[in-house]
């Protein structure tokens, strides 16, 4: 069997994006809905979910998801499909904390990439909205300029601040 | 027959562990995998015969509730 | 699951008095039923459809009812025909207890459906005395069930009929015919009862209306406070968003009939210019709709193609730079001091072996050392796996960091910036396409030949319409989304409230037990949906290539590369540069025969529902080592497996039927006597008799003319 140690995982979005990744996905929550690229440019939940892990850590910020404001939309046996994925989490939460023995706990691994996605996943629903065009074009434009910009420099070390608040990790 | 109920009730046991137990009482996980079991069982009669589905899925709805209310569930 | 024992046919159409059992065996899983062409096979299937289906079972329209007594039966000596089947099977089922456990049990039924006909002379007579009785078979007699409608239809639903009793002929009604969303909505219909997902959905709707109803409740606990107004919000925005959603829907599906009418009007366009001796205008007409086609699609792949780019690898790298170029020197750094990869471990588990360290030092049973040494090793077992991990996590981000360093974030930009353009162009060819086919249309409409011209402005109209529907769904959609914004919004605000008064606290837990329930549906809905669809279409892949593996046709080997289902439910199979293959045209007959069967199977076996898979003519337009893999693959992967094979299609298959039929039957029909039949009936009437020969056999009750002669068979005492 492929490795995949986040399998029984939780991967959560804040509750109030959830409607979102729906929205923006083309998974079909409801039978004969359609779907079409332009409205909805992420073939699955964790396509997004992935982006803003991305945004997140770029960007240097986290928001911890626990409770009511937290869901989980999917567990970690998505990831089977990119394994890839699981390398570049385990490779981020080394690069973020400085300590490669982190990949001997997932868990650790993945409420830090929870963590990214709580900061991230609410850019990347902007990224969406904002702008003249359709979705896919304005994400675009937006996923282009985040390149132009330089990252957030990596700290020393870091540790998800308290609950509700988006912080900088540094 | 027309589903295998065992899976399912597999699935669904999967997906009952995103609940954060210590958000709500000591063995919540279970009375909820439970309650869907029943549903399931309720939706599957209701299938083939017209059956009181919605009041029974209400009255495990609240069954449940009141299960956390006995387990001391503050919210 | 559900395994058939035994069936008795009497006046069935041929199947005057005709008896046979199946095979049970795991190990044997086949039951042959040899025949000829119209010696009741599929009489016989449509008689074990009718037994457990009724009359859904059969090909009647009004004014159109079937025939069911025997074609030569004498109504003047007997003007009321008795027809019955029965058909004997075992059942089992798991209930689930209340402490989460389940329990497996294990039954045996028999149907006994009947009714009376009464000839006449326009072939279908008067059915009456129309009865279903079902009985369950235990040690101690024969139990009859009451509602046998109704404990039939939840062992198995009417709806899946065509699932598990194919006709081999009609069997590519999955693939192939009628409309594109005929096919699609026979295909969801299928996965998604199976799978359980309108199971789910129905639960999800019960369980959002058992909320509106606790939401409503806010309002007897205090109707002029905030939560009370609160709660009846809620409940509104239940019902406008199931209005919204209902529009959106039925927009949708006006669309799907909008864009047949079109196409309609423009095959009956082409059709009415080439009458008119037009034979230029319609070639030109008919290229431009080809062309405009061709442009949609191409917009919409390379509007998918585009999207595609942000689930891409090379996104998330490019994001996450600065972290793979850091644990990239981290996990060198370790390679530097020797941690990884793991060499210390081998070198002291070989020291142990020999008893010896290197530096000389006596390991030998018993000793203090060699015990400190085994502690170490035991040890480092623990962090061995962790450290096989960094081993190739360093090996991935070397790679990795040496394609940042090459390319950074440039290639993802650029790659961007490319598909952006090419989206464009396509764009513009689309609009050229749109404006030549404008064009042409006004030239359509302009022609003295009426029909022409009313067709084309019929068709204009339609294409008004389409743009009326795909706006009312867009505005469906932007309604859904508003009022879900602000039904999270309440709901935030009615937590709060309920949290602050004591009085609230049952109708608190009611509603957080029921938005327990309802989330878990919801993630269930999507793990099925993303999980088990995913794993019907790549299992149905694996079995449609490992069929057809054997094609000797070069020419299907070379351009089939998968097939699959996909997220509107269609099944395709796709060629070369992922382009897709038209079942009619691209496919020959073994292909798409074999396609069927893999749906079927691979549908069965992901959603594990064990029930027989009963199939007529299975193997026609399959021949040689196609076959044999089509025959081979059911017989492994199917719970219980009856085939109706003529001998033609037995041929070159013998070996498998001895290795996997459990039971064997052979048909023959008495009309064929002496033109095809050896020797004489022993009814003089219309039937057919059967006997046990297999297929390496023949009796006197089967034997046909050249079988004595045959040296594939041989003679079996009747």
């Amino acid at each position: 069997m492929s490795y995949n140690p986040f399998q029984a995982l939780d991967l959560k979005v804040p509750s109030e994006f959830h409607e979102d990744l729906t929205r923006y996905s083309r998974t079909q929550s409801v039978a004969g809905e359609k779907k079409n690229p332009l409205d909805n440019p992420f073939d699955r939940y964790v396509d997004l979910w992935m982006l803003g892990v991305c945004i997140g850590a770029r960007a240097g910020r986290t928001v911890e998801l626990k409770g009511p404001a937290s869901r989980t939309f999917v567990t970690g046996v998505v990831l089977m499909t990119d394994p890839d994925r699981i390398e570049l989490l385990e490779l981020l939460a080394v690069g973020h904390t400085g300590d490669p023995y982190i990949v001997a706990e997932p868990r650790r691994v993945i409420d830090l990439a929870n963590g990214f996605a709580g900061a991230g996943v609410p850019s990347v629903i902007d990224m969406l909205k904002n702008g003249r065009g359709r979705p896919l074009w304005n994400l675009t434009e937006a996923v282009l300029d985040e390149f132009e910009r330089e990252p957030e420099p990596l700290g020393a070390s870091a540790e998800p601040s308290d609950a509700t608040k988006a912080t900088k990790t540094k | 027959m027309a589903v295998n109920k065992a899976q399912l009730i597999e699935t669904l046991k999967q997906q009952v562990s995103a609940i954060d137990e210590s958000a709500r009482i000591a063995g919540y996980r279970q009375e909820l995998l439970v309650t869907l079991a029943e549903i399931v069982e309720v939706e599957s009669a209701n299938r083939v015969r017209k059956t009181s589905v919605q009041q029974d899925v209400t009255a495990k709805c609240e069954a449940l509730g009141m299960a956390l209310l006995d387990g001391g569930w503050q919210g | 699951m559900l395994k058939l024992r035994r069936a008795r046919f009497s006046n069935f159409r041929l199947l005057r008095d005709v008896e046979l059992s199946f095979s049970v065996d795991d190990a044997k899983r086949l039951t042959v039923i040899r025949a000829e062409n119209e010696s009741g096979k599929t009489t016989m299937l449509t008689a074990l459809q009718w037994a457990f289906f009724g009359d859904a079972a059969l090909d009647e329209s009004p004014g159109r009812p079937a025939r069911l007594y025997p074609i030569d039966w004498d109504a003047t000596a007997e003007p009321r025909v008795p027809v019955s089947v029965e058909v004997e099977f075992d059942y089992a089922s798991e209930t689930t207890l209340k402490d989460g456990s389940s329990v497996r049990s294990e039954e045996t039924f028999l149907i006994r459906r009947s009714c009376t006909e009464h000839p006449n002379e326009d072939g279908a007579g008067a059915r009456t005395n129309n009865s279903l009785m079902l009985y369950r078979l235990e040690a101690k007699g024969d139990e009859p069930v009451a509602n046998p409608q109704v404990e039939l239809e939840d062992k198995f639903p009417v709806g899946l009929r065509e699932l598990f009793f194919t006709d081999g002929d009609r069997a590519q009604t999955w693939i192939e015919v009628g409309t594109q969303g005929v096919k699609r909505a026979r295909v969801q219909n299928a996965i998604r009862s199976l799978l359980g997902l309108d199971l789910i959905e129905k639960a999800q709707d019960h369980v959002k209306e058992t909320l509106n109803s606790f939401n409503r409740e806010l309002k007897s606990i205090g109707p002029n406070t905030e939560a009370g107004k609160l709660g009846d919000r809620l409940a509104e925005i239940e019902v406008e968003l199931a209005e919204s959603e209902k529009a959106k829907g039925d927009a949708t599906e006006a669309l799907g009939r909008i864009e047949e009418q079109i196409q309609d009007y423009e095959n009956r366009i082409g059709e009415a210019l080439r009458q008119g001796d037009r034979d230029d205008l319609q070639r030109q007409v008919s290229s431009a709709n080809d062309q405009l086609k061709a442009a949609e699609r191409t917009e919409v792949q390379l509007q998918r193609q585009h999207s595609d780019l942000f689930k891409d690898t090379s996104l998330a790298l490019g994001l996450l730079a600065p972290h793979v170029r850091r644990a990239r020197g981290l996990l060198a750094g370790l390679k530097e001091r020797g941690t990884i990869p793991q060499k210390f471990l081998p070198i002291l588990e070989e020291a142990v072996d020999q008893g010896v360290c290197v530096c000389g030092t006596s390991l030998a049973k018993g000793t203090p050392t060699r015990k400190h040494v085994c502690d170490l090793i035991d040890e480092h077992k623990k962090v061995d796996a962790i450290v096989d991990r960094l081993t190739d996590l360093n090996v991935l981000a070397s790679r990795l960091g040496t394609s940042l360093d090459v390319e950074d974030a440039v290639g993802w930009s650029q790659r961007a910036r490319d598909s952006f353009q090419l989206v464009s162009g396509a764009q513009e060819t689309l609009r050229t396409a749109q404006e030549r086919a404008k064009e042409l249309e006004r030239q359509l409409e302009g022609l003295p030949d009426t029909a022409v011209a009313d067709l084309t402005k019929a068709k204009k109209a339609a294409e008004e319409q389409r743009k009326v529907q795909i706006r009312s769904e867009r505005e469906a959609e932007i309604k859904i989304h508003t009022v879900e914004r602000e039904r999270t919004e309440l709901t935030k605000r009615r937590d709060q409230l309920l949290r602050s008064e004591k009085k609230y606290a049952r109708l608190r837990a009611n509603l957080r037990a029921a938005e327990d329930i309802h989330g878990v549906l919801a993630l269930t809905f999507a793990a099925i949906q993303q999980g088990k669809m995913r794993e019907v279409s790549e299992e149905m892949n694996r079995l449609f290539l490992g069929m057809i593996v054997a094609n000797t046709e070069q020419a299907q080997k070379a351009i089939i590369q998968k097939a699959e289902i996909t997220d509107d439910y269609d099944i395709v199979v796709t060629g070369p540069q992922g382009r897709r293959l038209d079942p009619d045209r691209d496919l020959n007959g073994a292909s798409r025969r074999a396609l069927t069967l893999s749906f079927i199977l691979a549908l069965t076996n992901v959603s594990g529902v064990e029930a027989p898979n009963v199939i007529d003519t299975p193997l026609g337009m399959t021949s040689g080592l196609v076959r044999h893999s089509i025959l081979r693959t059911a017989a492994e992967n199917a719970t219980q497996l009856v085939l109706f094979l003529t001998p033609a299609e037995i041929r070159d298959v013998e070996d498998l039927l001895d290795e996997y039929a459990g039971a064997m039957w052979t048909m023959s029909n008495t009309a064929h006597y002496p033109t095809m039949l050896a020797n004489e009936p022993p009814a003089s009437d219309l039937r057919v008799v059967l006997c046990q020969c297999g297929h390496r056999q023949f009796c006197s009750v089967c034997e046909r003319n050249g079988d004595e002669l045959n040296d594939r068979l041989v003679r079996r005492p009747s």
